[in-house]
């Protein structure tokens, strides 16, 4: 099975109906993508496909088969971090951290298709992602604060 | 500043933990404390240690006793040493302590490594404090005897000791000199009022690992040469595996083992999905023992047969109980809470590596020594011969100070013949909680002429404790009193009639320590409870609360006034309802207000504001985070979440069926601080979740004239009835 990853090609021999999640992190070594239901129901698992947010705990390996597949560890370039990830640290949005690789994918997702987004929005775009520590109100601000960065950024 | 948890598969392999910690570390600080820095907080130890070691290049690391699982005590309690060690913060590295040695480290009386009750900054503020003095006091010295100079003339900033001449050197160049000489028994401390770290909103050390994936989790060990496992339990609570046909599951590519154990099988796979798989694949006859028609209905008559109970214990009781009041003059009303799961994020999982001297296990825990004893015990090595490595916790809330899932983890690694990553489905992690007790309130009221005279609070439910105490002494006062916590001495109100009971009911449901425990549903009893006598008196909610603060809870005062006034109590916006609560719990005490309006028969939530007087702040981001954190943490039970039973089983199983709080649901929560710097310091991490189910159930009541007596919030309305 060959597809991209981070956009380093990669070629894994696992039964076709093997879920992505688990490509990633026990082939790939990519642990940043994180188990929390294995049913779409928690949003740990968030990851790009084709720059779209999907759960991989559920999208067979075989479906991104010659497609490219973006996760946490692909945001930033090298040391600098991508604007959201900058905007989560300034909220401080992270308390255990689990749900929060899956909660940036689904953030970074959202402002690539809508750069000024509402709290209507946000709602809509985050809420597959549960966070358990209930950190939701800083992750909204973060989001705001990543949009109107990108914003003057140009 | 950095947090690194180190790799576990970084870990030198036949190295004592010690050895690895002082591998570059060449000041090692261990300093024994008294008692008294334990502020009677009963749940701490009599004798205390800290661990502060320097490499040469100044690398300073703390060595925590508390696990980090989001409360945020890597940063909170590194502030505290780093403010008496005058440190670089810069180069602080933090991890958890584990192991026999540093427990052992930590004093005679310190025989449980445990993070829970919300005791990290109360007990550990005076003795980590301490530790930070003891390691400046030595640096000090070593620049003052290689300056030939008096130490007190000597200053200290960031790392570095300064002479009055200008000459300045570095902790890192000091810390061997440092290492030699004897620790003193006094060092100097800063005086009250001049700390540079502590009280300020340092940012977290552990955000930039936990926004780029790289923070390791439990979930996320990787040691060469390990093998993944996936179990399944009876899931009746007590049954026993009776036969297993394991044919198709060994079919599976990947799968390498299938073993069978009292209550549980497990399968050993190259990998965890076929790991999965091959536990779906097993087709198992279970003996389901006795508990095999239990449900839902057993628990509400047991509870209610509770309320009935002729003979409980007596917890409280002021003037004369609840004895002659007139029937005319009472009011009454039983309320009822469910089973919760704690449900943290990452799902229960434990690496274990068995070799023939040593046994390391790789575990999000709250309960370190646990684990540790567990280990030797199923590996029949000395404990010595143990190593606990904690990585960052996805989320504890009280489930990980649970020990099933290691011993299951032990189990599986003494008949497998390589490392294993034992890792549980969400599924299994519902069905096999530790759940929050169900419990049942019965509350009364002296009711006369305008004002009330009494309150009588009886409640009925499953003694955690009986869990964890020998018979004999689960009678003990103090046992009986844990399922009472929240109505006996931290209650602030004043009635000249008061009477707390507590019934003990004996269900087969495993429970445990959940956020807050007993006082997720005392506060929502009394809490809502007040509403209900206001609503008689025909009194405003807060007027009553006010009345009936006693003197000597002038604290509980300034709290609820706080919050009253930052919400605009009594000024809420056209077609929005508030409601208020007030609670103590570990030793702090929160206010909230909600704003909610009523859309299709459904609350909205607009706003929480919420007032905290915890004494002495080190962090006070840290503070608003976690009261936001619980408040909302306890808003995702109150609204929707409960765990039932039928034919012996747990019904709920993942989060379709156990739905927590979503981002379109979670209101604002703003937080204000009470400034009391020389008070009595409490915890955080619990006490943002007592008070929002009365606070919103109150505010429905207002909205809506409705009395939600019995949680979830949703499907009470739903339902029609309270
Ligand atoms: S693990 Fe994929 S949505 Fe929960
Ligand atoms: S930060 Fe803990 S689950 Fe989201």
């Amino acid at each position: 099975m060959k597809f991209v990853v981070n956009g380093t090609s990669v070629d894994v021999s696992v039964p076709g109906d093997t879920p992505l999640l688990w490509v990633l992190r026990d082939h790939l070594d990519l642990t940043g993508t994180k188990f929390g239901c294995g049913m779409a129901q928690c949003g740990a698992c968030t990851v790009h496909l084709d720059g779209r947010a999907i759960r991989s705990c559920v999208t067979p390996v075989v479906e991104v088969s010659g497609r490219a597949v973006r996760t946490i560890e692909g945001l930033a370039d090298g040391e600098q971090l991508h604007p959201i990830q900058e905007a989560w640290i300034a909220a401080a949005a992270p308390q255990c951290g689990y749900c929060q690789s899956g909660q940036i994918m689904s953030a970074v997702a959202l402002l690539a298709a809508v750069p000024s987004p509402t709290d209507a929005d946000i709602d809509a775009a985050l809420s597959p992602n549960l966070c358990r520590c209930a950190t939701y109100p800083r992750i909204r601000e973060a989001i705001h604060r990543a949009a109107a960065r990108m914003r003057d950024a140009g | 500043m950095t947090t690194k948890v180190p790799h576990p598969a970084a870990l030198p392999r036949n190295v004592s933990r010690r050895g690895f910690l002082g591998g570059f570390a060449v000041l090692v600080v261990a300093v024994r404390l008294p008692s008294a820095e334990a502020g009677g907080v009963t749940t701490s130890p009599p004798h205390l240690t800290a661990f502060v070691s320097i490499a040469a290049d100044g690398a300073t690391t703390f060595v925590l006793p508390a696990s980090e699982m989001g409360q945020g005590v890597c940063t909170a309690l590194a502030q505290l040493i780093a403010e008496e060690l005058d440190a670089d913060w810069a180069k602080v590295v933090v991890h958890t302590g584990e192991g026999v040695e540093f427990r052992r480290s930590l004093g005679p009386g310190y025989t449980m490594q445990v993070t829970g009750g919300s005791t990290s900054i109360p007990v550990w503020r005076g003795p980590l404090r301490r530790a930070g003095a003891t390691a400046r006091d030595l640096l000090v010295r070593a620049a003052a005897a290689r300056w030939s100079a008096p130490p007190g003339s000597l200053t200290t900033a960031s790392g570095v000791v300064s002479h009055p001449d200008g000459r300045t050197v570095s902790y890192g160049e000091l810390a061997e000199e440092a290492s030699r000489l004897r620790p003193s028994r006094n060092p100097p401390m800063k005086p009250p009022g001049t700390d540079r770290i502590v009280g300020t909103s340092v940012p977290r050390n552990d955000l930039r690992a936990k926004v780029t994936g790289t923070a390791q989790f439990g979930v996320d060990v990787r040691i060469p040469g390990m093998l993944r496992a996936c179990t399944v339990a009876c899931p009746v609570f007590g049954g026993r595996v009776k036969s297993v046909d394991d044919v198709a599951a060994r079919a599976i590519a990947g799968v390498r083992d299938v073993l069978v154990f009292g209550d549980f099988v497990a399968v050993v796979a190259d990998t965890w999905w076929p790991a999965k798989r091959g536990v779906e694949a097993l087709n198992i006859t279970w003996d389901e023992g006795a508990n095999a028609a239990f449900d839902s209905a057993a628990v509400s008559a047991s509870l209610r047969a509770g309320l009935d109970s002729p003979r409980p214990f007596v917890g409280r009781k002021e003037g004369k109980g609840a004895a002659g009041w007139p029937p005319e003059e009472v009011i009454s009303a039983d309320y009822e809470v469910p089973y919760l799961d704690h449900a943290p994020m990452e799902p229960l999982n434990c690496t274990v590596h068995i070799q023939a001297e040593r046994c390391d296990v790789w575990v999000g825990t709250q309960v370190q020594t646990m684990v540790l004893q567990a280990a030797a015990k199923a590996t029949g090595l000395r404990e010595e011969q143990v190593f606990v490595h904690t990585p960052f916790l996805g989320g504890g809330f009280g489930r990980r100070g649970n020990n099933d899932f290691v011993e299951q983890a032990l189990a599986i690694a003494v008949r497998v013949n390589a490392p294993v990553h034992l890792l549980w489905t969400r599924e299994e992690g519902i069905r096999h909680g530790f759940y929050r007790p169900a419990f049942a309130g019965r509350l009364r009221a002296r009711v006369a002429s305008g004002g009330v005279t009494g309150l009588h609070v009886r409640v009925a439910g499953d003694n955690i404790l009986h869990r964890y105490l020998p018979k004999l002494l689960q009678g003990l006062p103090l046992a009986q009193e844990l399922p009472m916590e929240g109505l006996l001495h931290t209650s602030p109100y004043a009635f000249a009639d008061v009477l707390m009971e507590g019934v003990l009911t004996d269900l087969p449901v495993p429970i445990g320590f959940w956020r807050s425990v007993s006082h997720s549903y005392t506060a929502f009893f009394v809490e809502s409870f007040l509403d209900e006598i206001a609503a008689r008196l025909g009194k405003d909610p807060v007027d009553l609360r006010r009345s009936l603060i006693g003197d000597s809870h002038a604290r509980f005062r300034a709290v609820l006034e706080l919050a009253v006034e930052k919400a605009g109590w009594g000024k809420a916006t056209a077609g929005a309802f508030q409601g208020v609560a007030l609670h103590e719990s570990f030793g702090s005490i929160c206010a909230q207000v909600v704003e909610l309006r009523m859309q299709n028969g459904l609350p909205r939530i607009a706003k929480v504001t919420a007032a905290v007087d915890c004494g002495p702040v080190v962090n006070p981001d840290v503070v608003r985070a976690q009261i936001m954190g619980g408040t909302l943490f306890g808003l995702s039970e109150a609204l929707g979440a409960r765990i039932d039973f039928r034919a012996g089983r747990v019904v709920q199983s993942n989060f379709h069926d156990y739905p927590l709080l979503r981002m379109k649901d979670a209101p604002p929560v703003e937080v204000h601080i009470v400034d009391n710097p020389t008070g009595t310091i409490g915890g955080i991490g619990e006490i943002g979740t007592p008070p929002i189910a009365p606070a919103v159930c109150n505010a429905i009541f207002a909205a809506t004239g409705r009395r939600i007596r019995s949680l979830p919030i949703l499907p009470a309305l739903a339902r029609g009835s309270a």
